[in-house]
């Protein structure tokens, strides 16, 4: 076989490669509409996931304390709720 | 957990967003493997990206449009990730093909198959791509685009079996005898093929003044 004719074929099918939305608009199908097919992951896994995540974006860290300081107000006040019925 | 789901996913947005980056080597894959088993999403996730182009580019030519590919290429993923506890390595066999063995099964399996030329514009796909941002420019984007429709219609002249050789081995990016495990064709019958399609699809090209590997073709398109 002609390695040169090989890599030219090769690099024609580059014109099929998908573009960025379309790989994660794909990927959102995969991750998103079926993850009761994927593998479900381990506490462990979970945790270094955030991690990775965490230290590697710390951009949208800001993003993460808030949505978890939004949720403990929501919580804290419905938690209190009980209380209230028992006293 | 759905939304601490909810939270990850938005917050891997951008690395599944962002260009696929190009497989490592076939020992790091098996790590991501063995964590992504464990149940690590983010190890899924670098095995979606390292193989998402492969996947499609073999599938592409085999389907109608750019939609039918996407389908198809999701469900080989659910399928392989739903399927990963039953993946063996093995020394001579790498992931890709496994991966490509499945995408080729749900082809099979498809009736979206092309049996003919499907007809394209290609001024009309290169203004769809500028539009969307998918190509630099104007000229750039009618170039991919016509080099799209010269090989579309290239590989819809052949049948099933050999169509679905020439893009494991070009698209798949597989070798002769990745290819012949996969389809069960005699790897001299693997060479052969390969051998008389690519110079029948390269004149084909050059007939149409398109000349691939001389500038850069790849690029996100589709």
């Amino acid at each position: 076989m002609s390695p040169n004719e090989d890599r030219r074929l090769t690099e024609a099918f580059g014109a099929f490669d998908p573009s960025p939305e379309r790989v994660a608009g794909i990927a959102e199908r995969v991750f998103e509409a079926r993850p009761a097919a994927l593998p479900v992951p381990s506490l462990g896994a979970l945790a270094r996931e955030w991690q990775a995540l965490l230290a590697a974006r710390p951009a949208q860290n800001g993003v993460l304390v808030a949505a978890a300081a939004t949720l403990l107000l929501v919580a804290s006040p419905l938690a209190l709720l009980p209380l209230a019925f028992l006293s | 957990m759905s939304v601490l789901f909810l939270l990850f996913a938005l917050l891997a947005r951008g690395p599944l967003g962002e260009s696929p980056e190009p497989p490592p080597d076939e020992a790091k894959i098996r790590e991501a493997i063995e964590a992504a088993r464990q149940g690590d999403r983010a190890a899924l996730a670098h095995l979606y990206g390292w193989h998402v182009t492969r996947v499609f580019r073999a599938l592409r030519p085999s389907c109608r449009n750019d939609a039918d590919a996407e389908d198809l290429t999701q469900e080989t993923f659910v399928k392989a990730f739903s399927s990963l506890d039953r993946y063996e390595p093995r020394p001579d066999a790498r992931f890709v093909s496994w991966l490509l063995a499945i995408a080729l099964n749900t082809a099979r399996k498809s009736a979206r198959r092309l049996s003919r030329v499907v007809p394209t514009e290609p001024e009309s796909i290169a203004r769809e791509m500028e539009e969307s941002g998918d190509a630099e420019d104007a000229g750039t984007a009618l170039e991919l685009a016509r080099l799209r429709d010269a090989l579309l219609a290239a590989l819809a002249d052949l049948g099933d079996r050999e169509r679905f050789i020439v893009c494991l081995r070009y698209g798949g990016e597989l070798d002769v005898t990745e290819v012949a495990e996969l389809t069960g064709a005699s790897q001299a019958n693997v060479r052969k093929i390969c051998e008389r399609q690519r110079k029948r699809i390269l004149a084909w090209l050059a007939a149409r003044g398109i000349s691939p590997g001389s500038e850069p073709t790849r690029g996100a398109t589709a």
